[in-house]
């Protein structure tokens, strides 16, 4: 395994002192909290962080890591396995860790200092473990949906990280794949729930549920705002003055739509009821024209452009400008 | 593999009473209570006594991060409750931005 750097993660140097190595430990721990930060890899960050600070901010933790750091760097191929023989002073003790989740701690963590903690925290009274009964953790988890699927449902395979606590309450992770069905209209921020699907229990007691976070995933050329819908709907110069009936796509399949003679770059056309699904009111579907030219014209159409330009001298479309 | 098992998501609209949040949320239930006075989640009827209040699936969402971010960075219940509001406003303010991205996108034939 890879030696892992405790000063370094921490930003501070060898000599710090308590004072500083917390204070670092603070700042990036607001920094890299999985709640706040969307940094990619934060949470890997933030454990990270944890697991440097447990061992720093023991006096002998610290030393026992310090003397280790030397030997391991000296390691020919640059890995560091701990010395034949090593034992930690905190391998024995039953107190444990101090730690938000001691079980998140690395391999390497635990070659040096042991997993004993871990195994023992919370449960000192041996008679209260075994008629130990709690109720399985409820896990909570965001999932992505196409707005398609989020109106007309849809079934939706995930994987998830469910963590099993055994009867000594040491904690391991198991991947799990469910296939789940996704009800019709469901919405932004919405929290779905499947009873049962949570982690288990222990001691034989029920099992906790899974909770879903709706999202909406980004659509290729809708947007939501509210329950209303949003088509950038790209028209000719012919269409806009003259005026057509344009196929749009809607949630719906596709629908005819009268664009008015004279419309504009920016003019918004209202399809009532084809926006999303609610057990209110569905929203609207809002149509923004824009009006969009070829690059280049034949010599004819430019002569044609010509006759425009001459007809309509009197419009100023900068009048705003104040030219 | 074997054909996995289609589970039906209930949208129900399930609700918590005090007792469950805080065996849910492993929150001793003072502090569930002082959380509620400074706003950090809502019951769905603020106005009964809190041995029949009754929560919805997100406060229970909400409850889990609060109670994170309490513990790992020691934040008070005041920081606590701002700090949820700036990063909902955070939230919010980025998907507003992403979807404006969007639009402006395609008004330039992105």
């Amino acid at each position: 395994m890879d030696f892992k750097d405790y000063y370094k993660i921490l930003g501070v140097s060898e000599t710090a002192d308590a004072a500083e190595i917390k204070s670092s430990y603070r700042k990036l721990a607001r920094k890299y909290h999985p709640d706040v930060s969307k940094e990619q890899g934060a949470e890997e960050k933030f454990k990270e962080l944890g697991e440097a600070y447990e061992v720093l901010k023991d006096p002998n933790k610290r030393s026992e890591y310090d003397q280790l750091r030397q030997l391991g760097a000296r390691q020919p191929d640059g890995r560091f396995r701990p010395p034949p023989n090593w034992k930690s002073a905190a391998d024995t003790s039953a107190e444990g860790y101090t730690g938000a989740d001691a079980g998140q701690f690395s391999d390497f963590f635990e070659s040096i200092f042991g997993r004993a903690g871990t195994a023992h925290r919370g449960y000192s009274d041996e008679g209260a473990q075994r008629s130990f009964r709690m109720r399985g953790q409820d896990i909570h988890y965001k999932i992505a949906l196409f707005l398609e699927e989020a109106q007309n449902g849809g079934q939706r395979q995930i994987t998830l990280r469910i963590p099993e606590t055994d009867e000594y309450g040491l904690v391991t992770h198991r991947e799990k794949t469910l296939n789940i069905k996704i009800p019709a209209k469901v919405s932004q921020g919405q929290h779905i729930r499947l009873a049962g699907q949570g982690a288990p229990g222990i001691g034989g007691a029920e099992a906790g549920d899974l909770f879903l976070e709706i999202e909406f995933a980004p659509h290729p050329y809708f947007s939501v705002d509210g329950n209303n819908i949003i088509l950038t709907l790209p028209i000719t110069a012919s269409e806009a003055a003259l005026g057509a009936t344009i196929e749009v796509p809607t949630l719906s399949g596709k629908i005819k739509l009268k664009v008015p003679k004279g419309s504009s770059t920016g003019d918004k056309l209202r399809i009532k009821g084809k926006g999303l699904l609610a057990d209110a009111a569905a929203g609207d579907q809002l149509v923004v024209l824009q009006v969009s030219l070829p690059k280049q014209h034949s010599e004819q159409t430019e002569s044609l452009y010509r006759q425009i330009a001459e007809q309509e001298s009197a419009f100023n479309p900068r009048a705003s400008l104040g030219e | 593999m074997s054909t996995p098992t289609v589970y039906l998501a209930d949208t129900d609209g399930t609700l918590f009473t005090l007792s469950e949040v805080c065996e849910r949320c492993s929150i001793q239930t003072e502090i569930i209570i002082e959380m509620v006075e400074y706003g950090i989640v809502a019951p769905v009827d603020l106005q009964t006594n809190n041995d029949r209040w009754q929560f919805r699936p997100n406060a229970l969402a909400r409850l889990h991060r609060a109670q994170r971010l309490r513990q790992d960075l020691e934040l008070n219940l005041a920081g606590l409750a701002l700090s949820l509001d700036l990063l909902d406003q955070i939230e919010s303010l980025q998907r507003e931005v992403n979807s404006l991205k969007h639009q402006i996108q395609r008004l330039h034939g992105g």
